[in-house]
């Protein structure tokens, strides 16, 4: 099984205070690994840190290293842009920007370059319909992307990372925000989409990390706790910790 | 400092439910053995409608596990409890089954007007008493030593049973046995055998509870 | 609560007051020539002296009953009233294959002058020296045209008091400073807002001078334009003293501060969102600023840039200084000429004050000012849909 990504000893501080603890961890390819842990235990700051979404970030310095597919991604000279291509990412929120839902999609593709119009159609036709959103937009593509609602918002958004052609999907609590339907509907699309990509998912939905995710780590300021097979983890975790905190005890 | 303190009480009450039912049961075998050991008919009587209340209770913990399930998504030890205490509920309503059984079979050889006294049967009785006791205690205090223990005593109670099997099929070559009284002795010994399996039973589902591990001991 | 409902009624008062003196001073001027026509009056001194065919011209079906028509040059006059009461010859009507429309100039060798609607006829001096004067009325006009063949010396006037160059300048104006201060400062905010390092103390340093320069008067502006740009525009063009190219980096320097801060506005009102998405997808910094960034802020720029361009039709002190106050009909960037608010000033600065014609000008900036706060206003409706208010 491929190694998608390798995390060696990282540490990471924003300014003084300490977000991340020696965290070693790899995460394999085609398979959906959910991120939980309650509020402020960092897997959202781990999540951000494997497309360097970090470096945004005022203050913020990392120790150890991350790699992907064997490359280190903080080395010197290293391309973020290019790594930011082949990592997709969707936020908690669903932020489409204010232009067509058609620009939306094909905005990543033009950024690169991408000015044919043929080329770009076939793109956007095909990320929506993987988004299964294409069937409720194809009449409608020009019209601006606000006009959606959340749910659509959001399978916008995929829609938009995956016109990149990514090999990774992170998504930072996709469904907070949506209600079950939506929710449910996007769930059904992350077990699809495995197929293609490697999906790491932020989620402080216990059941929705156990319905959809193969592998499970549990996170809690800071460190990382428990990492294991998601079937494993809810049934019988080995650290008590990860009891407490997945029964509800944690206090 | 706990959350969910509704469901921790609810956890509790269930596995008082549990107990209590597993004490209804071990009084029902006890007044089943003591009707067969004492050819109280009156008592067997008592026994076979007693069983009804058992399978009552079966149904209503079952009831109370599908509504925890429900309300309560349980995961980790909460998951393993109540799909262990599923699977006990099942096995204690086959133990009250076969207490009424022997109950059934002690009029039915009272009939025959015959007594051909067996040694074996009394020691057998106590050792199930004694394994259902010691599983619903290791159920209790999450005691895998007991729990384990019992799955071992199961070896004695098949030992006897081959023993009964032994002395009535002796009887029988001697002609010195009723023929119907012998069936229905052999019936007796068959039933306190499976009382002992699924005492063992219970015992694993508490160590899967406790351990996440289901050991199957076949039964033999 | 009722001495709260009288001061404001005064304040009503006041304001519709000044409404009403404007409008009742300047709007009997407003007319078609006022708002094309020459401001100075022009005087033509022309002749005719190549003899007529047989062509006989017939009177055009919608002339009035007013109108006196001569079908042997093709010309209608009308009676008419100058700005001093005194009866005057109006020319309505020059048919295009008139001789009328292509006299020579007793002034200037070879040129032709073309007479044309709206001239007055001062003085004709006919073939047979017959002359017909200004006040001897349309009729007696036609009439004595239609017996000469032979135009010895004729002379118009156009009538003057028209803003036409004052709107041109006006238009100049804007369109200059717009196309220095817009790029400028728009991109003087972006670099501010977005690529600058957070802490910079240049930035800061930046914010604090623009801060101090939109609260200056502009008639330091004025000066500045006066002592630096008219000479700086004076060396590099043909320009001799004050012209548009001065006035217009004057103008600039006034309304770059508003452009900056009114970019700077509509940047931070962009939701982060759309960056961290933008550079989530492979942007790099640039693309993400363009593409997303300033495309989502173009509502607050136009509406800054609306603003400035209230501001430069509004400027009047800065003007004065940096261009100069010399009335032009004829518009040529390297010279002198007046906006609309210094034609106010200027015709309001002479012997006898001309209280009507500043009256219509400013009826005409109300107008400008009325249609733009109205565009702002239709800008912010349709524009500014907050996504993260969903």
């Amino acid at each position: 099984m491929l190694n998608v990504f390798e995390i060696k000893s990282l540490n990471l501080y924003y300014h003084e205070k300490q977000a991340l603890k020696n965290i070693d961890m790899i995460i394999h390819k085609h398979e959906v690994t959910a991120f939980i842990g309650p509020s402020g235990c960092g897997k959202s700051t781990l999540l951000r840190s494997f497309n360097r979404m970090n470096d945004l970030i005022d203050g913020c310095r990392m120790e150890g290293n991350i790699y992907y597919v064997g490359n280190d991604i903080y080395a010197k000279d290293f391309n973020v842009i290019d790594l930011r291509a082949i990592i997709g990412m969707v936020f908690q929120k669903a932020n489409p920007f204010p232009m067509s839902i058609f620009d939306n999609v094909a905005y990543g593709p033009r950024c690169q370059g991408v000015k044919d119009k043929k080329i770009l159609n076939n793109i956007v036709r095909q990320a929506l319909e993987d988004s299964a959103l294409y069937d409720e937009v194809k009449d409608r593509l020009r019209e601006p992307a606000i006009c959606l609602s959340g749910g659509q918002q959001q399978r916008l958004c995929i829609a938009r990372a995956i016109a990149m052609s990514p090999e990774v999907l992170l998504m930072d609590e996709p469904t907070s925000a949506l209600d079950p339907i939506a929710t449910a509907k996007i769930e059904d699309l992350i077990a699809k989409l495995k197929e293609k990509y490697t999906i790491v998912i932020v989620t402080h939905n216990m059941q929705q990390a156990a319905r959809i995710s193969d592998k499970t780590a549990f996170f809690l300021l800071g460190e990382l706790i428990e990492y294991n097979e998601t079937e494993a983890l809810f049934t019988h975790p080995k650290n008590p910790k990860t009891e407490d905190y997945i029964t509800g005890r944690f206090g | 400092m706990t959350n969910r303190n509704q469901f921790v009480t609810e956890l509790e009450n269930l596995k008082l439910e549990l107990i209590q039912m597993g004490d209804l049961v071990i009084a029902n075998l006890n007044d089943g053995f003591s009707s067969f050991f004492t050819l109280d008919l009156k008592l067997a009587e008592q026994t076979i409608k007693n069983d009804k209340i058992v399978n009552a209770t079966e149904q209503k913990i079952e009831k109370t596990c599908l509504r925890i399930i429900m309300k309560e998504q349980p995961v980790a030890s909460d998951l393993r409890l109540i799909t262990a205490v599923l699977k006990m509920i099942t096995d204690l309503e086959r133990i009250g089954d076969h207490a009424a059984d022997i109950s059934k079979m002690l009029i039915f050889m009272e009939k025959t007007k015959q007594i051909y006294p067996i040694s074996s049967f009394e020691p057998m009785a106590e050792t199930c008493n004694m394994m259902i006791k010691n599983a619903l205690q290791s159920f209790v205090n999450e005691d895998l030593v007991k729990a384990n223990f019992v799955i071992q005593t199961d070896d004695i109670v098949d030992d006897l049973f081959e023993k009964i099997k032994r002395t009535v099929s002796e009887a029988i070559r001697k002609g010195e046995i009723d023929a119907d009284y012998a069936i229905y002795a052999m019936m007796v010994a068959k039933y306190l055998e499976r009382i002992a399996d699924h005492a063992v039973n219970i015992s694993e589902w508490v160590i899967y509870s406790v351990t996440g591990e289901h050991v199957n001991t076949p039964d033999l | 609560m009722l001495g709260i409902s009288m001061i404001s009624l005064v304040g009503v008062l006041i304001l519709v007051l000044i409404f009403g003196f404007v409008f009742s001073k300047g709007a009997a001027v407003i007319s078609w020539d006022f708002l094309w026509g020459d401001y100075h009056e022009t005087v033509y001194d022309t002749y005719y002296d190549e003899g007529l065919d047989d062509t006989v011209f017939s009177r055009p079906e919608d002339l009035d009953d007013t109108i006196w028509f001569s079908s042997v040059w093709g010309v209608g006059f009308t009676d008419s009233v100058d700005e001093a009461g005194n009866a005057i010859i109006l020319i309505v009507y020059v048919h295009q294959n008139s001789p009328l429309s292509s006299l020579l100039d007793k002034n200037e060798e070879g040129n032709f002058i073309a007479i044309s609607n709206g001239q007055i006829v001062n003085k004709v001096i006919f073939g047979d020296n017959i002359i017909l004067y200004g006040s001897d009325g349309a009729k007696r006009a036609a009439f004595l045209f239609d017996q000469a063949t032979i135009i010895k010396d004729m002379i118009t006037v156009t009538s003057g008091g028209g803003i036409r160059g004052s709107i041109i300048t006006t238009f100049l104006l804007v369109i200059m400073t717009l196309a220095l201060a817009v790029p400028f400062g728009v991109f003087t905010a972006v670099y501010m807002h977005e690529f600058a390092p957070k802490k910079s103390k240049i930035v800061k340093l930046l914010r604090r001078l623009i801060e101090m320069l939109s609260g200056m008067p502009s008639i330091i502006f004025g000066l500045m334009g006066a002592a630096v740009f008219i000479p700086f525009t004076s060396a590099i063009t043909s320009a001799d003293g004050g012209n548009l190219f001065s006035g217009a980096l004057t103008m600039t320097a006034i309304v770059l501060p508003l452009i900056i801060a009114a970019t700077e506005e509509a940047l931070s009102v962009v939701p982060d969102d759309f960056r961290q998405a933008s550079l989530a997808l492979g942007a790099n910094k640039t693309q993400t600023t363009f593409k997303v960034v300033l495309r989502s802020s173009i509502p607050g720029i136009l509406t800054g840039t609306l603003l400035a361009v209230g501001r430069i039709i509004g400027e009047s002190a800065a003007l004065i200084y940096a261009i100069g106050t010399a009335i032009k009909d004829k518009i040529i960037l390297t010279e002198r000429s007046t906006s609309l608010a210094v034609h106010i000033w200027s015709v309001m600065s002479q012997e006898v004050p001309n209280f009507e014609m500043a009256s219509a000008i400013s009826i005409i900036i109300l107008l400008v000012v009325l249609i733009l706060s109205l565009l702002v206003k239709l800008i912010a409706k349709k524009f500014v849909i907050d996504p993260s208010l969903r």
